[in-house]
């Protein structure tokens, strides 16, 4: 019974067949992989012939021929494995055609890019170019306006200045006038506008001095306008009294004649009163007063702007019916020997007075007279 | 007539044993250039079939050993182990060499992305610059 167990056992153990080889095992582990049918798609040749080593493989395995089957199992593997490698290498291949292909658009979207970015650059360029332009145009257009700001601040300085001097030349003219005393409140607010003016213009402020010089000027001439008559009446009154006093002086200096003074309102009277000029009854000077008579013509005509007067008189022994006949006769005959002399007629007025008014006791032949008056006032 | 005997022996025995000569010659001449083309593939393949190469090598001891213990014909299956495997190591370069390719390809691709992604950015940025001058030059 022993025995037959043994045999048994040994029997069962001969007809198994031997392990599978380590490579054959693999092989099959490979075909079970993914990329077996990818292969089998791609490479179908290189897997047929791999399926064939395979086979024989199995075949010399199952024979128990197990070099053989290993050596069969490598080389069903290696074209297996040769199969896969070609498919991921074609596939490689085809991922970098992909690639490169993306690579391409890259490359053009890059150099698109860079045209863009050259491009924005150039704008950007002029864009700085031109803002320099403007900034430079602009600091020329505001130096252009300084000098023609300065241009005209010298411009308001120098007119400033002129005023100013048309000012202090009509304050001149005022004080010409004696305009600080004839018209004192306007010549005294010109000469302050003057002062703020002059101040204002060394200050360098154009613009007041010129508006405060202008208003100077104009109560300057208002002063002069103001003085003026009240000055030149005061001059001719002053002229006027000068040569009164002149008159009176020469007059004084005429001889064989005692000057009188006569005031009748505002007219002032100068008398010269040639006495006993005529004999009795006779209208014809007596010739050796003629000489006196000569005296007053030449101060009558040193002094052409005074009216005369020449007033005739007789005494009373002449007839009361001839006294102004007589009278006004000599006092005609001394007029005409007065323009004999060269004495104007016309300033000249003539009247006889008779006997009235006489100098002496009515009978003396010094009421025979003239008296010559020059008026003025 | 009594040579006769021993001239034709050493004839059979030249006869048999040159051609056995001629064989083992042969495997050798094929070891030698299988191992002269696997050191090339070993020199072509810059490690990408490192194992293969290796046991090619083996396979290549393999028949040598064989041809010593005379067992020929596992050195033909030796050498057509390496003859196939010659050729799966050439896949295997190729396959190296594409991927290498490929990977080189999208390392580029990479960069011209950071590259591009980069000019883009720049392009934006002068852009806007511009809309705003453009903006500020109508304001005056």
């Amino acid at each position: 019974m022993r025995t037959l167990s043994v045999f048994l056992l040994a029997l069962v153990a001969a007809c198994a067949s031997a392990p599978k080889p380590k490579e054959l095992l693999d092989l099959e582990e490979l075909r079970k992989a993914r990329s077996y049918a990818s292969a089998q798609r791609a490479q179908a040749a290189l897997v047929q012939e791999s399926d064939a080593d395979h086979k024989k493989a199995v075949e010399a395995w199952e024979s128990s021929e197990l070099d053989l089957a290993k050596d069969h199992a490598l080389l069903a593997t290696i074209k297996l494995r040769m199969a896969v490698a070609i498919v991921e290498e074609g596939a490689a291949r085809q991922s970098a055609e992909g690639v490169r292909k993306e690579i391409a658009g890259l490359r053009r979207e890059r150099q698109e890019a860079q045209a863009r970015i050259r491009e924005a650059d150039e704008q950007l360029r002029l864009h700085g170019k031109l803002a320099a332009a403007r900034k430079a145009a602009q600091d020329k257009e505001q130096q252009l306006t300084e000098a023609q700001k300065r241009e005209q601040e010298q411009r308001a300085l120098a007119d400033a200045q002129k005023k100013v001097a048309e000012a202090q030349l009509a304050m001149k003219l005022a004080d010409t006038v004696e305009a600080s005393k004839h018209a004192a409140t306007e010549y005294a607010a010109a000469q302050a506008l003057l002062t703020k003016a002059e101040a204002s213009l060394k200050a360098g402020n154009a613009t007041d001095a010129s508006a405060t010089a202008e208003m100077a000027k104009g109560k300057a001439e208002s002063a002069y306008s103001a003085a003026r008559a009240t000055y030149l009446a005061a001059k001719k009154q002053a002229e006027r009294q000068a040569q009164n006093q002149a008159l009176q002086k020469d007059a004084a200096g005429v001889g064989g004649v005692t000057v009188k003074m006569k005031t009748s309102g505002d007219t002032q009277q100068l008398i010269l009163p040639v006495l006993d000029l005529f004999k009795r009854g006779k209208s014809a000077p007596k010739p050796e007063k003629v000489v006196i008579l000569n005296a007053i013509a030449q101060l009558l005509k040193k002094y052409p702007d005074y009216p005369v007067i020449i007033n005739g008189y007789t005494s009373s022994r002449v007839a009361k019916s001839q006294q102004y006949v007589v009278s006004y006769a000599r006092a005609q005959a001394v007029a005409t020997h007065f323009a004999s002399q060269g004495v104007n007629l016309k300033r000249m007025a003539t009247s006889g007075q008779g006997s009235e008014s006489p100098i002496a006791p009515k009978h003396l032949t010094a009421n025979d007279r003239v008296e010559v008056i020059l008026l003025y006032q | 007539m009594r040579r006769l005997p021993l001239v034709l022996a050493s004839f059979c025995v030249l006869a048999t044993a040159t051609p056995a000569r001629a064989e083992d010659d042969d495997l050798n001449r094929t070891v030698t250039d299988l191992s002269g083309q696997a050191g090339a593939k070993e020199k072509d393949s810059r490690g990408a079939a490192k194992v293969e190469i290796s046991q090619m090598r083996g396979w290549l001891d393999a028949a040598l050993n064989a041809i010593k213990e005379d067992s020929k014909k596992k050195a033909r299956r030796m050498f057509e182990l390496v003859r196939s495997q010659l050729k799966l190591v050439d896949s295997l370069i190729a396959l190296a060499r594409a991927k290498d390719e490929l990977s080189r390809l999208e390392r580029e691709r990479t960069q011209l992305k950071q590259a591009l992604g980069k000019e883009r950015s720049q392009l934006d940025e002068k852009r806007a610059q511009l809309r705003a001058l453009k903006i500020n030059e109508g304001k005056k």
